[in-house]
């Protein structure tokens, strides 16, 4: 029973944790139709942000929103880059990740001293990783106290805490993308030249909607180095596997696809729980981890095949409700 | 439907895997790698070889983070939830581990090694005294005797540069300690780094433009990926290398004090014994190799035309001569 509940438990810590991740990815994949790679380097920067910030004595609240800052200003560079440079999304958002990984590392030499002046003189240097005492108060502190306080398991703290935040992104994000300019962002997305036909600023929708997502991306990423109590600048591999994963995951098994914005965002919620748990439980059959890049590229193939199996499977519907009415 | 027959999946599997962790009273020894190198590998050998030599009773989980945050994460998460003792091989795994043990409540002892400075790294305030239930080895190379060797090598050597790749949080901790050690004995320093490998050629041209007349690499496995053109360029000038692996001797430095991974892991894993035989953590403070061979290799040497003095050569644990 035990190992059902952590395996429930770790993919929901971490599943609520790469949620944001998942949406910052989805907006920039799904609504704007651009493949931005800034992820990778955002995610490590917002979260040697708020390690710097907690050091610093910042509240943990607001060291996020100073990470979801940072987040914005990379990916306005992302965007000012694809679309006044004209360089291709692609690339501009590979430069943004260049930038990032040393701009964390000289976050992460600052946090370093600033823990210990005395014997630590890293300011201005690039240090890897720097880890803070797990009793450090951070986001998750005070949800965690709470339930202490009812004898319920601390690590509920967590995922109530980080439940809330996606909450609040997803109530924002529906609430913005039903707005006006929310619409038009969407608009540039589906097609850019109609947009542009109906008078919308597309360069300008563009470069919103990727300071929007790599702001979120930014916020998971403070999440997850408060979970970790650690920044390291190479938190950032793999996360747009993750977050293209349980985009797709959500997609694909859990709702159709198409579906109003609310339900299309709750599906990359979803999804990223999904993908936790699949990667939870092929971890304890596999015992060794070796394999498991193995299994998470036949469980890609098998995701990305879903909608082919179902339109088969309907079509195959199709034609034996034919044949039955021929005999009749 | 579909949704259910996902869930039987996993219920299924959980169920699989429920059965084969039920034991009696084996000891649960849990190891994350942070990623697949020879140096971790060997270190987790020399683990699991003393855990043999004192014949404990125990069931390994070993977990491979791929240098992946994610799986570090989760596989941290597995491994304190379940174990009676967990092992964290390099720095992130480690932090991983205690992080994790503080998000599941858990009291697990933690050990690690292949560390470098522990206390840098933020996994205790005090080495000498662990009292967070972690403990471990470290696998600081002797940074001051390495960077001694350059005035034992008989040659006119002034000015001495080091290399590394700046996203190696251990190599910053070894350029201060060379940076201290050059100061000791009288060299100027200087040093460049880098964060991809394509940069290192021209990390290596500063070097030698400013002048350098030995080289310095630490322990650092970006740099070793790129060892080559290191020693191309080195050669070029002639500058003579001073290693802080043993490794990098075959891919071609003069000299090292080397540090044995395998008795690394091997001391880690005493440490775990006298845990399990009654020990506590806070007794036992974090232990380094003591026996650190110098180990010369002459035909890298000859090949920048230098001999080494016979002092040198009579102080040698090993000299490589092919």
């Amino acid at each position: 029973m035990r190992i059902v509940y952590n395996i429930f438990t770790n993919s929901l810590n971490l599943g609520l944790i790469y949620a944001l991740l998942g949406i910052g990815v989805y907006i920039a994949y799904r609504v704007l139709d651009i493949a931005d790679l800034g992820a990778e380097g955002v995610f490590p920067l917002g979260g040697a942000i708020t390690i710097l910030m907690i050091v610093l004595g910042v509240p943990p609240a607001l060291a996020v929103f100073l990470a979801f800052i940072a987040g914005g200003i990379m990916g306005l560079l992302t965007g000012v880059l694809h679309t006044k440079l004209k360089i291709p999304s692609l690339l501009a958002g590979i430069i943004t990740m260049v930038i990032c990984t040393p701009l964390s590392q000289l976050l992460n030499g600052a946090a370093n001293h600033a823990i210990n002046p005395e014997r630590f003189d890293t300011l201005g240097e690039f240090v890897g990783s720097v880890s803070i005492d797990p009793k450090t108060n951070t986001l998750f502190t005070f949800f965690r106290g709470i339930f202490k306080g009812w004898t319920i398991p601390e690590e509920w703290g967590i995922i109530v805490t980080s439940l809330l935040a996606v909450a609040m992104i997803v109530g924002l994000l529906y609430w913005f993308f039903g707005t006006e300019l929310g619409i038009t962002i969407r608009a540039t997305g589906k097609n850019k030249v109609m947009s542009r036909a109906q008078g919308i600023n597309t360069d300008s929708r563009v470069i919103l909607g990727l300071v929007i997502s790599n702001a979120i991306v930014a916020m998971s990423g403070s999440l997850f180095s408060q979970f970790m109590v650690t920044s390291n600048s190479t938190f950032g591999q793999g996360t747009i596997v993750i977050g293209l994963a349980s985009i797709l995951l959500g997609e694909a098994v859990f709702f159709f696809k198409k579906s109003n914005f609310a339900v299309s965002l709750l599906g990359v919620v979803v999804g990223t729980f999904a993908y936790q748990l699949v990667i939870n439980l092929a971890m304890r059959v596999l015992e060794d981890n070796g394999y498991l890049k193995l299994v998470q590229a036949v469980l890609f193939i098998l995701i990305l095949c879903i909608p082919l199996f179902k339109k088969n499977y309907a079509n195959l519907k199709k034609k034996m409700k034919a044949r039955r009415n021929a005999n009749a | 439907m579909k949704v259910k027959r996902l869930l039987l999946a996993a219920l299924a599997a959980t169920s699989m895997v429920a059965v084969t962790a039920c034991d009696g009273d084996v000891v649960q020894i849990g190891i994350l790698k942070f990623v697949n190198i020879a140096p971790l590998n060997d270190a987790e050998d020399g683990f699991v070889s003393a855990l043999d030599a004192a014949g404990v009773n125990y069931k390994l989980t070993k977990k491979d983070a791929n240098a992946e945050g994610a799986l570090v994460a989760s596989s941290s998460l597995t491994l304190v939830g379940e174990c009676d003792l967990v092992l964290g091989i390099a720095t992130p795994s480690a932090s991983g581990l205690i992080s994790a043990r503080e998000t599941k409540g858990s009291d697990v002892p933690i050990f690690f090694t292949a560390v470098t400075d522990p206390e840098f790294s933020g996994l205790m305030t005090d080495d000498q005294a662990p009292d967070n239930n972690v403990t471990g080895t470290s696998d600081m190379n002797p940074v001051r005797e390495q960077v001694e060797l350059f005035t034992k090598l008989g040659l006119e050597i002034d000015k001495i540069g080091m290399i590394y790749c700046s996203n190696e949080t251990n190599s910053v901790i070894q350029k201060d300690l060379a940076q201290a050690a050059a100061d000791e004995f009288d060299l100027d320093f200087v040093y460049e780094t880098f964060t991809e490998t394509n940069q290192v050629a021209a990390a290596m041209d500063t070097l030698i433009e400013a002048g350098i007349d030995g080289l310095y690499t630490p322990t650092d496995s970006t740099l070793v990926s790129a060892y080559s053109t290191v020693k191309a360029k080195a050669d070029a000038a002639n500058l003579p290398i001073i290693a802080g692996e043993e490794a990098c001797l075959e891919l071609g430095a003069v000299a090292t004090l080397s540090i044995n991974y395998f008795d690394l892991g091997r001391i880690t894993g005493e440490m775990a014994v006298e845990f399990l035989s009654g020990k506590s953590i806070s007794e036992l403070p974090v232990r380094r190799v003591e026996d650190m061979p110098l180990i010369l290799h002459v035909d890298n040497a000859e090949g920048i035309g230098l001999t080494f003095p016979a002092e040198l050569l009579a102080e040698a644990d090993e000299v490589i001569d092919n």
